[in-house]
């Protein structure tokens, strides 16, 4: 649903892209306000993870003033200057830690000072991209628009599946003065694979059976198969007992595409088999490098911002089709800097005489706005 | 599922995202409802849904759920079994083992 613009003041209705207008509202510095939030719910108003978004973008910007209504069901927000630097946060276990990973990591480059925040919670979520995913493939992509890796660190020092979390990571992001524009069209073929496996407050069998179901899929098609156990012992194993597993495929020409899945929730009722999850996430990672694309489809939305924000020059980028949520993105950019990106469907006429399922690939070119980070110090 | 059908019917991607975005942001509501007589109804009883009130539905629908980034977000569908030997033959050439084509 487009905004309305009422005094310079983007109005929406709903709590969904919630994260997608905050952050976009930080970068740009124009007001949201955000209406009729679950109003016909029956439990209204902002969620308790929602607010604790809110209070980690007050946390690392100043200036930024949010007034709610009584009920919740509606949001002002008007955003502070970036700020950056020493964070610690606490990270609300409805949703996983890569919900808030995501937004630090669009905001980091954009700091006043670089970015190292420690965020505790539920690392792995169903709803959201873990920790390993955005190691894995977020931060190649980040790299690609900074050049230089000069303190661009993740690490995940606990895990922590849900309900109870107990999970924690360390992100440390350098500030840009401005990003490259960056032409991304190849990526080349599939050369590797690898994963991590965890158990958490399971029996290290588990690890073990899921390594087994998930190899087995992907020696199908590549010899080049590793993943890795990783064993959590004590506290390292966070509050909640579940497992699960991501898988990355790297290609020679530096992609990364990663899937994951992960036991269902201790207590939910269901099981899950190891075996079945294994497979599950070697299917999800065949469907992932068939659709193809410069990036991983999850973080086809932050590709686009980096895109948008970069130099005054001419961005290109080929990615496999457009989620919903990157469609949703690119029309949230239009309206809050303007940016239209050209898209053009590509299609390999090549071999068209077979009935393969050829999936569609979307050219991305956009002209970068020339943002520029001020805060940041020049020596 | 959603994104199936959206590649049999997007022939203009651009329009798809884009849209009712064309003409730059609204100002304010100012669309009035023109009032479908009875020439649209079935039967005398009935009424055909619209495209744009089915878009409309579907707007309204998205308003309040969960965000979520992933490509299959809300909904998991089943997906195609990449281990069988006509799907596999369509796959094989992503990765490197996989036959050249020049």
């Amino acid at each position: 649903m487009p905004a309305i613009i009422q005094n310079d003041v983007l109005v929406y209705k709903g709590s969904n892209f919630f994260r997608q207008r905050l952050l976009l509202s930080t970068l740009s510095g124009r007001s949201v306000k955000i209406e009729e939030i679950r109003s016909t719910q029956d439990d209204p108003g902002l969620r308790e993870y929602e607010v604790n978004l809110i209070r980690l973008l007050d946390k690392i910007t100043n200036g930024t003033r949010v007034e709610l209504s009584e009920t919740g069901t509606s949001l002002y927000y008007q955003p502070g200057i970036l700020i950056g630097g020493q964070v610690t946060h606490s990270c609300c276990p409805q949703r996983g830690i890569g919900y808030y990973l995501e937004v630090l990591l669009a905001l980091g480059p954009f700091c006043k000072e670089p970015l190292n925040a420690v965020l505790q919670g539920v690392t792995h979520h169903d709803l959201d991209v873990s920790v390993d995913k955005v190691k894995a493939a977020a931060l190649p992509i980040l790299l690609k628009f900074i050049l230089v890796d000069d303190g661009l660190e993740l690490k995940v020092i606990r895990r922590g599946a849900p309900p109870l979390g107990g999970g924690e990571i360390v992100f440390k992001c350098p500030v840009r003065r401005h990003l490259r524009p960056l032409q991304w069209t190849k990526w080349g073929l599939v050369k590797r694979i690898r994963g991590v496996v965890y158990a958490l407050r399971v029996s290290p069998t588990m690890a073990n059976r899921v390594v087994d179901a998930a190899k087995g899929v992907m020696l199908n098609f590549l010899p080049d198969v590793y993943i890795n156990t990783d064993q959590c012992r004590g506290s390292n194993a966070g509050k909640s007992p579940g497992f699960g597993v991501s898988l990355v495929a790297e290609t020679n020409d530096k992609t990364f595409y990663c899937t994951e899945a992960k036991s269902v929730e201790a207590g939910s009722g269901d099981s899950t088999l190891p075996e079945d999850l294994g497979r599950e996430c070697g299917m999800r990672l065949l469907d992932e490098i068939h659709r193809g694309g410069a990036v991983d489809s999850s973080f086809q939305w932050i590709l686009a911002l980096w895109m948008a924000l970069g130099q005054k020059d001419v961005s290109e980028c080929v990615v496999g089709p457009l989620s919903e949520y990157t469609i949703k993105f690119l029309q949230h950019l239009k309206e809050f800097f303007g940016v239209m990106f050209k898209l053009e469907v590509l299609r390999e006429d090549e071999d068209s005489d077979e009935e393969t399922v050829v999936s569609q690939k979307v050219k991305l070119t956009c002209v970068g706005i020339g943002y520029v980070n001020i805060s940041k110090r020049t020596l | 599922m959603a994104y199936f059908e959206r590649q049999k019917t997007s022939q203009n991607i651009m329009k798809l995202v884009y849209g009712e975005f064309e003409v730059g942001n609204k100002t304010s509501e100012h669309t009035v409802e023109s009032h479908e007589d009875s020439e649209d109804e079935i039967g005398g009883l009935f009424k055909k849904v619209t495209s744009s009130q089915k878009s409309k539905q579907k707007a309204k629908d998205q308003l309040d759920e969960d965000e979520c980034s992933f490509f299959y977000a809300l909904d998991k569908p089943v997906i195609r079994d990449w281990t069988t030997e006509t799907n596999k033959e369509s796959l094989i050439n992503c990765f490197v083992t996989g036959k050249r084509s020049s």
